[in-house]
């Protein structure tokens, strides 16, 4: 056996040893391949794969709960779900397995349907944050994911990020989370929560691994009707190469101003103000910038969601698949009352309330209707601070303002929270206020990333890293060099 | 109830051919409709291959969930891909309706819950449709009488999907569901309140089902489902009311006949007319649901349905490439050199052999033939024999060349037994229609038929009964005893039509037996 190989083994060992010391303990995983099949699996594909032709060959992934296989029920961490197993496999799967020949050592934890900022609405029960001994939020809603690779369960791990779901674990975990552009990875075969927001992301311990996963998962997908063309996918790569050249490795790099939010901890503003300081020392230019429609990105992002959601999931009536309650309605001859109070939690019933008022005739005007001018007024907002046109839109006038290459930002406003004090919140809205600082990358669309920022006092913070629609590479380039400084 | 869903194999339905307009343009058209407004909302279902919104066939008698793909069961996971097939033919129907078309339309979804609609919505056009306000122009032999043009307009036409079917089971609590039927195409076409009697609801509705069949957006048959219509109604300016799936023209009438009364009554007694939704079962209306306004769609533009953009180029090559519309073509028809009637223009329009009688036409002209004489073969003697539905096929079975020489044939009388010229050619044609593999030439297959005529009792029979009719004079003097010797003139006459196929003793023998049949008194005569 080639010595690529026996470090391959070598290395799943590793991960299939966390998996069974560390798992019954964190709940990362909710299914588990057997150690002997994944170890088989690697033995082969290390034969056949040679160092140069895939880096993700032979390497071991777990995947949110919500990407569906042929071979084991998909649940999104619902009882709506409990035993459903899907006829097809997303996308994005078959890339990984048939195009990088990476090997999936079963399911990750996440909130229900996607829904939650601390993997604790899940049928399977709370993932812990690794990082802690006491116990602590995994973040989420990929909690499970983010957990795995920080236990190192697996070399990576796919997400989701509807709002934040990839980034907060990633940065309650003290690892990498990246959410790419929207529409550059295939959703086909990924449960819906809300469409215009949905995109897939990756986990792993660092920038390397993820642009590798990346580049295999972004690809064009008839099946999508959201997937980016293979046309502007070229247009971008060759903004890319143009880029790079011109930068020469130094960036301007934006502070926005309204990420300084009250609720922020002090380990948070340290971590973000010592990146900063590091930024500048290495020549690095900073500017401060304004984009004042991120104060409504919030209540934009729960409306937004929210409505798409409450359309999306009802579809869950038990009839073809999934749950079924004994009766078919409600007293007042509602169809599907009970099945869907019984198959749906807390949150996600909560959600699909807001979203059906949002969506009703009296609110519609007032709200959704709103809720799209806001996110299209932010979606300008970000344009006109990057120094790079959005390559969708018509070019625009910037008003002489200073324009950045990215944006250097907290991901979260603490790090991870006691999951007692999780537990025993009072209102949903403690949790919502935790996606104010990953909202506005995800209404506007554009890559964004969590990074472990390791403090002079020994915390781990997630620094965002947000970057123009399309410049997936380059804010990738850039959280390379913040983690090297 | 439970709601079940399970395979069921559905009986096999029969087709029907169109009502043809003349016989309900003339129903009650003399009654009195003062103050009556009507508008119609009719859901078309287009003639495509695949569904709308994923690439599972469409179809209409297939066995229940044989052609249902993830998508139109709404498996987590799955998507919809636009069949940009639908969009064209939408963009066909918008056009010939004189249509605003939008370059830029919107998906959006409609929700509620039912058994048969999976993903608990459907997805529509409502906030902005592909194409809006048109006009269809009726006229008088459309079947209106008060007016001579009347503009139908159209305020909205809209791309959307089908629901599933549910299949109740009587004496059961048990409803199955064919998802077949999900997700199949469909335009919505919704007009103003223009129609003032319920003979100009069925002249539109009728006009729209001809011009959507000619242009091949839709079958436009209410049998199979493909049209279905909803009427809205309201009297003086009073609150409209909506009678529900009318599944035939006389329904269109009838209903809307009884729903004025009702409404007339409604007033007379006092009572404010509600907007209510209606139910018509042939016979009767009744109110299926109060206040309409009351239902909550929740409406939302589909998040992952990018807008549907079309280019300037789409439109104009549509409308370039649009074919004559039925109301040139019947011009065209009634007028010289063709100069049918009505009935048999709207006839061959009906069925979509305009072209194929033109075929025909010019192959006739060709040979010195009036060309004219097409319309009657097609409508008199070959739809009688086409299998109800398959009349479509006609065109590439009895092709215009194999028609045109038959008629030739017999015009010629290369048919050779000629007063049976007309059986021979319909067995030909029967014999087209039963063996489309045979590619023959019409000679050929006439000489294959003239052959088996020979000794044929039937047609010596045809043979005798037309020399008995032709010398009606010389009958009489036969049968009365006068000349019973002018017998031996029609045996003459037999064995000359028949080309001496039949002997004498079997000529008069049948000539005696019908004469015997048709005058009892010949029967005295010979005893």
């Amino acid at each position: 056996m080639s010595q690529h190989a026996d470090i391959l083994l070598k290395e799943a060992k590793i991960c299939l040893s966390n998996i069974s010391s560390l798992n019954h303990h964190l709940n990362a995983l909710i299914s588990v391949r057997p150690s002997e099949s994944v170890l088989t699996r690697v033995s082969e594909v290390a034969l056949r794969c040679t160092e140069s032709r895939s880096g993700l060959a032979g390497k071991l992934f777990a995947f949110k709960d919500n990407f569906c296989t042929v071979d084991q029920p998909t649940t999104c961490a619902s009882k709506m779900l409990q035993g459903y197993v899907s006829p097809f496999e997303a996308t994005v799967m078959t890339r990984l397995y048939k195009i990088a020949h990476a090997i999936d050592i079963g399911r990750a934890n996440m909130d229900e349907f996607a829904m939650g900022t601390d993997n604790i609405f899940t049928v399977y029960g709370p993932a812990l944050n690794p990082l802690y001994s006491t116990p602590r939020s995994a973040g989420g809603s990929s909690g499970g994911s983010a957990c795995a690779v920080a236990a190192g369960m697996c070399h990576f791990a796919l997400g989701t990020d509807t709002g934040g779901s990839v980034r907060l674990p990633a940065a309650y975990c003290g690892v990498v989370g990246f959410k790419p552009s929207y529409g550059l990875v295939s959703r086909h075969g990924v449960v819906a929560f809300a469409q215009s927001l949905d995109t897939v992301g990756v986990i792993a311990r660092d920038v390397q691994t993820v642009r590798e996963v990346f580049s295999v998962i972004s690809a064009y997908d008839p099946l999508d009707p959201t997937s980016v063309s293979i046309e502007l996918r070229r247009q971008l790569q060759a903004t890319t190469a143009r880029r790079r050249q011109a930068s020469k490795g130094k960036y301007k790099i934006g502070i926005p101003l309204e990420f300084i939010v009250d609720s922020c901890s002090p380990d948070i503003t340290n971590a973000w103000a010592e990146v900063l300081k590091k930024l500048h020392a290495q020549g690095h230019e900073l500017y401060a910038v304004s984009m004042p429609s991120i104060k409504s990105a919030l209540p934009t992002y729960y409306i937004l969601g929210p409505s798409e959601a409450a359309s999306n999931l009802s579809r869950y009536d038990g009839v073809r698949y999934g749950y079924r309650a004994n009766v078919d309605r409600v007293a007042n001859g509602v169809l599907y009352g009970m099945t869907r109070s019984e198959g749906f939690g807390s949150e996600v019933r909560r959600r699909i309330l807001l979203g059906n008022y949002n969506l009703s005739s009296g609110a519609f005007n007032n709200h959704y209707i709103q809720a799209q001018k806001v996110r299209r007024k932010l979606q300008l907002n970000f344009d006109r601070v990057f120094s790079v046109d959005h390559p969708l839109e018509k070019p625009i006038d910037r008003d002489d303002q200073p324009t950045v290459d990215f944006l250097v930002a907290p991901c979260s406003t603490s790090t991870a929270p006691l999951l007692s004090d999780v537990l025993s919140q009072k209102s949903p809205l403690d949790s919502y206020v935790n996606d104010v600082l990953t909202v506005p990358a995800s209404l506007a669309g554009i890559p964004a990333i969590s990074i472990p920022w390791h403090t002079d006092d020994g915390k781990v913070v997630g620094i965002q890293i947000m970057g123009q629609y399309g410049d997936d590479d380059r804010v990738l380039d850039v959280s390379e060099t913040i983690m090297s400084l | 109830m439970r709601i079940y869903v399970r395979v069921r194999v559905l009986g096999t339905r029969n087709l029907a051919v169109f009502r043809d307009a003349r016989r309900w343009a003339s129903t009650n058209a003399k009654d009195s409709y003062e103050g009556l407004k009507c508008g119609v909302e009719i859901h078309l279902q287009l003639d495509t291959k695949t569904k709308l919104f994923s690439n599972s066939r469409t179809s209409f008698q297939a066995t229940p969930n044989d052609h249902v793909s993830y998508f139109d069961l709404a498996l987590p996971g799955s998507q919809p891909i636009l069949n940009k097939h639908a969009v064209l033919l939408a963009l066909k129907a918008a056009t010939a309706l004189n249509c605003k078309i939008h370059r830029r339309s919107m998906f959006d979804r409609k929700h509620y819950f039912y058994a048969d609609q999976p993903a608990g919505y459907q997805i529509t056009q409502y906030y902005h449709a592909i194409a809006s306000d048109g006009v269809l122009w009726l006229q008088r032999r459309d079947g209106i009488s008060s007016r001579d043009k009347l503009g139908i307009r159209i305020t909205q036409l809209q791309i959307e999907q089908d629901t599933g079917k549910s299949v109740y089971e009587i004496d059961s609590d048990k409803t199955y569901i064919d998802f077949n039927r999900t997700n199949h195409p469909l335009i919505e076409i919704v007009t103003a309140p223009d129609m003032k009697t319920p003979q100009e609801a069925a002249a539109f509705v009728h006009k729209l089902q001809i011009l959507m069949k000619h242009l091949g957006v839709s079958t436009g048959e209410f049998q199979s489902g493909a049209i279905r219509v909803d009427v809205n109604v309201s009297t003086n300016g009073g609150k409209r009311c909506e009678i529900k799936n009318l599944a035939s023209i006389n329904d269109i009438i009838y209903s809307i006949r009884a729903e004025y009364s009702r409404q007339l009554n409604q007033v007379s007694e006092g009572r404010a007319i509600e907007s209510v939704t209606l139910g018509w079962d042939g016979h009767n209306i009744s109110v299926q649901r109060e206040k309409e306004g009351s239902l909550e769609y929740r409406y939302i533009p589909d998040p992952e349905l990018p807008p549907l953009l079309l280019s300037e180029d789409i439109i104009r090559k549509t409308r370039e490439n649009q074919p004559k519309l039925p109301d040139e073509l019947i011009d065209e028809l009634t007028a010289a050199p063709h100069s049918l009637n009505l009935a048999n223009a709207q006839t061959l329009l009906s069925y979509g052999l305009v072209d194929y009688y033109y075929g025909i036409y010019k192959i006739l002209e060709e040979a010195d033939i009036k060309g004219k004489n097409a319309a009657n073969w097609i409508i008199n003697d070959i739809l009688g024999i086409v299998p109800v539905g398959e009349e479509k096929l006609l065109p590439s079975v009895v092709t215009p060349s194999r028609l045109a020489d038959l008629i030739i044939a017999q015009k010629q009388k290369t048919i050779t037994i000629l007063t049976v010229s007309e059986i021979i050619a319909m067995n030909v044609i029967k014999y087209f229609l039963q063996n489309q593999g045979d590619h023959r030439a019409t000679a050929e297959v006439i000489d294959q038929y003239q052959l088996t005529a020979m000794g044929d009792s039937n047609i010596l029979e045809a043979i005798c009964s037309n020399v008995l009719e032709e010398h009606s004079d010389l009958v009489e003097l036969v049968v009365s005893g006068k000349k019973p010797s002018a017998i031996k003139f029609f045996i003459g006459m037999v064995m000359k039509n028949g080309k001496g196929r039949f002997n004498p003793q079997d000529s008069e023998a049948t000539l005696k037996r019908i004469l015997t049949e048709q005058h009892p008194e010949y029967a005295n005569s010979q005893k």
